[in-house]
């Protein structure tokens, strides 16, 4: 019954969309850095490095997609595919045929939840995998320079194969990492008919954990916040290697997506279906 | 399990926070066989009855059960049942085929269980069928839903308002299929607030209104229980002054061309008697709007 949902959810015009985005970012980071060349002058180091580093090595190309997307765009093409999730159905009235079957409501969310989940690990392998190909494609496939931590300007190198498992890496925990904003989009989705307000639902929870992360007087109660480790996987590529914050952010996430998910399931079971 | 109602309520009653009680302690069996029809105006609280009976709204109060179980949400019973609960909905992006085959798959029954062909001859959308269903008109998306009811050729078929935005033609189609649904020994049950409707395709029926069970019974029982009759006749006046010096008959009230007779009782037969024997020549006599006018009886003696 996953298939199902599978064939509703992927071949149509929102999914293509998304999924387009996803792609279309890294593709132009790709041309841009391969027309244009590195940028010369900007204000932020970071990003100024990461695009500097685009060109010595393809496989820096996906990492500095995933350090763009991870921020917003993924969380929002995330939100979509959860927000709608189940308050589409209400809206189009084909929530009601489905449970007119003979199929109970756990069954329906669990399959609902697997569909979504999947949609949005491959929204995080687009931007990747597009980002690998046109990146390896456009300046090949070379070894990584990474920093040192603490170390100034020490630089050290990591071979592709390495580069390339830590990228893998790296993926699944971004993916993972949009569990929270995900849980809360369709924890929404059971609540709301209109799918717009759980799709913004879900935008507005990643922003406000994003405002809330920037004050710095809230200190280590920022730790707490679901967005606060969404960059931490950056400390795969430094020497030495960083885990504590990756292992950190991984856990941050069970605790919301948790409590969204039991909400929801209490909610959906003693929910009147009048749409 | 063969000798359990397709539908039994018991004291069933549904309050919302809004509204107040919408359905308010109903009781009913509905027995095998039988065309059951559910007539009452709009909101008298028709389609929250079919989904409490279909699992999709809690009662507050009393029970449904559907062959003898309990109704819960998504329970296996279910299986015996097609639906159709208040307008037809499809997902927008995909053709009716593709519609009618997840619908089905959703329920968990491989495809070589449904009767898709029988449907789809039922919807009768030729090509269209592989078309989005965006694109289709309201009559064709009543008789793809109708047809998505009938998939299963399930024991119990539950149509809420099923001839809406069908034409004659289509209505006309709609009551053969439904005769041959209870032929085949299977039960259904529809609501509907246009009374030709019911009259025509049921044979027992229900009404309700504000929530509450007005009577049930035969259809044949409830148009006998219709009191007045229409008269056409060769002379009114005459026709007027003998019938208000008959025994038991109420109003005579003229409904130009003719008469309506309320008549308490009295046979037809004995009045056109008493209107021949006075020299009265009589051209035309029906029960007029029969279960009308029980229902609308039913509904005024309801609000006194």
């Amino acid at each position: 019954m996953i298939g199902v949902e599978l064939r509703k959810q992927v071949w149509r015009l929102r999914t293509y969309l998304a999924l387009g985005l996803m792609a279309a970012i890294p593709i132009i980071i790709t041309l841009a850095t391969r027309l244009g060349g590195p940028p010369h002058s900007e204000r932020n180091q970071t990003q100024q490095g990461l695009f500097l580093l685009v060109t010595r090595s393809g496989i820096n190309l996906p990492i500095a997609a995933l350090v763009l997307m991870t921020g917003f765009l993924l969380p929002v093409v995330v939100a979509v595919f959860a927000g709608g999730a189940i308050a589409e159905e209400a809206n189009w009235g084909t929530l009601r045929y489905l449970l007119v079957r003979p199929v109970s409501r756990s069954r329906l969310l669990a399959n609902k939840l697997a569909v979504t989940a999947m949609l949005a690990v491959v929204a995080t392998l687009v931007i990747v995998v597009v980002g690998l190909i046109g990146g390896v494609a456009a300046f090949g496939w070379h070894p990584v320079v990474i920093p040192v931590a603490n170390g100034g300007l020490l630089v050290a190198t990591l071979s592709p194969g390495e580069a390339f498992g830590r990228l893998v890496a790296s993926t699944f925990y971004v993916a993972w990492c949009m569990a929270g904003l995900l849980c809360f989009a369709f924890m929404l989705s059971t609540i709301t008919d209109a799918a717009l307000g759980a799709v913004f639902g879900g935008i507005g929870f990643t922003i406000v954990s994003g405002i809330l992360d920037a004050i710095p007087p809230l200190k280590t109660s920022r730790n707490f916040l679901p967005t606060h480790y969404f960059q931490s996987w950056n400390g795969l590529f430094q020497q030495p290697v960083a885990t504590g914050d990756v292992w950190r952010g991984i856990l941050i996430q069970l605790p919301y997506a948790l409590a969204f998910l039991i909400f929801a399931w209490w909610w959906f079971h003693r929910k009147d279906i009048l749409s | 399990m063969s000798d359990a109602f397709p539908i039994e309520l018991a004291g069933l009653s549904k309050s919302f926070p809004n509204a107040g009680r919408v359905v308010d302690n109903l009781s009913l069996k509905v027995e095998s066989g039988q065309v059951f029809g559910l007539l009452g105006p709009n909101g008298a609280g028709k389609t929250t009855l079919l989904r409490m009976l279909l699992g999709l709204v809690h009662p507050t109060a009393g029970e449904a059960r559907l062959f003898g179980q309990p109704v819960r949400p998504g329970y296996r019973t279910l299986r015996r049942v097609g639906a159709l609960v208040e307008r037809p909905a499809f997902v927008p992006h995909m053709s009716g085929l593709d519609n009618l085959k997840l619908f089905w798959r959703a329920g968990g029954q491989p495809m070589r269980e449904s009767h898709m062909d029988e449907a789809l001859a039922m919807a009768d959308l030729g090509k269209a069928v592989h078309r989005k269903v965006r694109t289709y008109s309201t009559g064709m998306r009543q008789r793809l839903g109708i047809a998505q009811a009938l998939l299963g050729q399930t024991d119990l078929l539950m149509l809420d308002e099923p001839t809406v935005g069908l034409d004659p033609e289509e209505m006309r189609e709609m009551r053969t299929t439904l005769r041959a649904v209870a032929q085949r020994g299977a039960t259904v049950f529809l609501s509907s607030h246009i009374l030709a409707e019911v009259e025509q395709v049921c044979s027992h029926v229900a009404v309700m209104d504000r929530g509450h069970l007005i009577t049930t019974g035969t259809v044949n029982e409830l148009v006998g229980a219709a009191l007045s009759a229409y008269l056409e006749v060769d002379d009114t006046d005459k026709a007027r002054q003998v019938l208000e010096g008959l025994q038991g008959i109420g109003p005579v009230q003229p409904e130009p061309p003719g008469l309506t007779v309320t008549l308490n009782g009295v046979a037809r037969k004995d009045i056109v008697a008493a209107l021949v024997h006075a020299g009265v020549g009589v051209e035309t006599v029906t029960s007029r709007h029969r279960l009308e006018d029980a229902f609308l009886q039913m509904l005024a003696s309801e609000e006194r």
